[in-house]
């Protein structure tokens, strides 16, 4: 079932989009050796026309910022990142939750309290959560960019395994309730037999709806990150004239990129539209994706079979099958 | 309903204690090490310093107040953009779902097919198209629309809630439009059809009652989503609401008395539609 996936138009669309994106990025990144544009005057021979931030237009498809390097290629560059931790953090999502939804199926009685405590997150959106306790770490300064790093992915991931395992717990035990999970109970099979053998098939496709679903939620998270300034790329102050230094984005990931040009809404409106435009870009082809997947979950291979009856018995009578009595040439 | 109302109260008394354990978490860091201790004494410090709120204080620029009553104000603030939005949400969605029924079947089809793609679009593009959409007019016409960004003592109503009303509008009509075209495939209907009842009383009186029940179940995740709207409403147009106060301040106890405050009317409001629902449908 779920190598149909292949073939639903919507899945493939989406992931073509995604793959080209980041292919395209790699691409950058070793053949044109992570290089960005960078001009900070447009001269026309020898006189200056324009200063940097440049609006877009055909040269700067995405415009620049005031350094005048080309956003697109910003974009394309931190592509691989962003999408890099919105992988990484969904796939460690799904492994704790797919654990923790194990621990449930024998937590008894202390399933309704564990429900009723996660409950609170419901309750707080979860970018301020991760604002609220990255707060006071991200500020002291002894600590490594990295470990600052790994710190946030990690909160992000704890952050929705609570709810995530419970969901996961449920559905879970949809398919514990199928009769052949009885039958392989009082054939002997043991709690990991059943588990690998029996439930695992059927839980396979709904994993990776999850996953996509996670995906989405993790980009919709970095984005209000990096609205909210918590960088992910890391931030280096460069000198803009002689007496101003901006913080920009090491790594050009897309929430860095956001928290960086966000004061700059005002002047350079581009900067931030953009970047926020390709996270919708991306979450919009995960969406496909998530659809896509779905549609090929809800096709179970009898129902295909009993449509294609349903359309041939519905199928018009062809016109030459039957002439009028009246219109019969007879001899 | 004895069951409604002993289960409402575990859920209440079990999201108090998560709020009150997620609150005390920045206690848990010490810099970048776990402290199991620290995180008790931490929920204790919390706790005490949540017995005497007359001592919580919050600072803005022009000086240092109270918490209370200075927090009723900001969290009522909060409150009136976030149901006002739903309340609006639900209203456009039902009427869209109306209109979308009348269309021939054919356009019905390709809305609902589509209807996925709803959700693909960020909140933050939202907030930030709307804003630039009135500088831009602004440049355009000297005509400022709206006043987009509120200062402290001035507060504006329809832009953040024009911009929070948005996404679940087209969340709550996916939901609507998907549940509206199952509740069509139901016997009930044939047999409504069969004594001659007329398309549009169908759907007044039949199915959208049954597909609003569907929204009911939804809302606690549309209002989740819509409080991750609030804070980049809130951000974006400078509002200072709840997830203002708790951005800047980030101490323990102010983070916790405003999810609190904020807790308390979403919670209260869960429970009316369930009991409503209860005594609509006899549903638990």
């Amino acid at each position: 079932m779920i190598k149909n996936v292949w073939r639903n138009p919507f899945f493939l669309a989406g992931f073509l989009f995604v793959f080209a994106l980041i292919s395209s990025s790699f691409y950058h990144h070793f053949v044109m050796n992570n290089e960005i544009y960078e001009n900070q005057i447009i001269y026309d021979g020898i006189t200056p026309v324009e200063k940097a931030p440049f609006e877009p237009s055909i040269e700067y498809w995405f415009g620049s910022d005031r350094m005048g390097a080309d956003l697109f290629y910003q974009i394309i560059s931190g592509a691989k990142y962003t999408l890099g931790i919105a992988f990484v953090a969904s796939l460690l999502r799904i492994v704790l939750s797919f654990l923790g939804g194990i621990l449930l199926l024998s937590a008894g009685r202390a399933l309704s309290l564990i429900k009723g405590l996660s409950q609170s997150f419901y309750y707080i959106p979860s970018a301020l959560l991760i604002f609220f306790i990255v707060g006071p770490v991200i500020s002291v300064e002894q600590i490594s960019f990295w470990e600052k790093a790994i710190f946030q992915v990690l909160l992000i991931v704890l952050i929705a395994v609570p709810n995530t395992a419970i969901l996961m717990k449920e559905e879970i035990s949809l398919i514990q309730q199928n009769e052949f999970i009885t039958s392989a109970k009082l054939m002997g099979g043991n709690k990991f037999h059943i588990l690998f053998k029996h439930i695992m098939p059927h839980l396979w496709p709904k994993l990776v709806l999850m996953y996509v679903q996670q995906v989405i939620a993790v980009l919709l998270l970095l984005a209000h990150l990096g609205i909210l300034g918590v960088f992910f790329g890391g931030t280096i102050y460069r000198e803009y004239g002689p007496e101003f230094e901006i913080p920009v984005s090491v790594s050009n990931e897309w929430s860095g990129l956001l928290g960086g040009y966000y004061y700059q809404l005002r002047l350079a409106p581009w900067l931030v539209f953009f970047p926020v435009l390709s996270f919708a870009a991306v979450i919009m082809a995960f969406n496909f994706m998530a659809e896509g997947i779905k549609r090929t979950g809800d096709q179970l291979p009898g129902r295909k079979k009993m449509k294609k009856i349903e359309e041939d018995s519905e199928g018009a009578v062809p016109v030459e099958s039957f002439v009028f009595l009246s219109e019969r040439k007879i001899g | 309903m004895p069951y409604i109302v002993k289960d409402s109260l575990l859920s209440f008394i079990l999201s108090v204690i998560g709020i009150f354990l997620l609150g005390s978490v920045p206690f848990m860091f010490m810099g970048m090490s776990f402290n199991t201790e620290g995180y008790l004494t931490g929920i204790e410090e919390l706790f005490k310093s949540m017995m005497n709120p007359a001592e919580i204080v919050y600072y803005t620029k022009s000086g240092v107040y109270p918490l209370f009553p200075g927090i009723w104000d900001i969290v009522g603030y909060s409150l009136t953009i976030l149901f006002s939005a739903f309340f609006i949400a639900l209203f456009l969605a039902l009427l869209f779902s109306i209109v979308i029924f009348l269309f021939p079947s054919q356009l019905k089809d390709k809305i609902r097919v589509f209807s996925f793609m709803f959700e693909s679009i960020p909140d933050v593009l939202i907030a930030i198209g709307i804003q630039f959409f009135i500088i831009w007019f602004f440049k355009k016409t000297n005509i400022l629309l709206f006043q987009i960004v509120s200062l402290f003592d001035q507060k504006t109503y329809f832009v953040p809630i024009f911009c929070l009303t948005v996404l679940p509008t087209l969340l709550i009509l996916k939901v609507l439009l998907i549940n509206m075209e199952e509740e069509f495939n139901k016997q009930y209907i044939d047999t409504a059809k069969g004594k001659g009842i007329g398309r549009l009383r169908i759907l007044w009186r039949h199915v959208l009652p049954n597909t609003l029940l569907s929204v009911f179940h939804q809302s606690r995740n549309i209002l989740w989503f819509m409080l991750s709207n609030l804070l980049m409403v809130e951000y974006l147009f400078n509002i200072y609401g709840v997830t203002t106060l708790v951005r800047e301040m980030g101490s323990p106890a102010i983070f916790t008395i405003s999810i609190l405050l904020l807790f308390l009317p979403m919670f209260l409001f869960f429970t009316a539609l369930r009991i409503l629902t209860y005594k609509w449908v006899g549903e638990k």
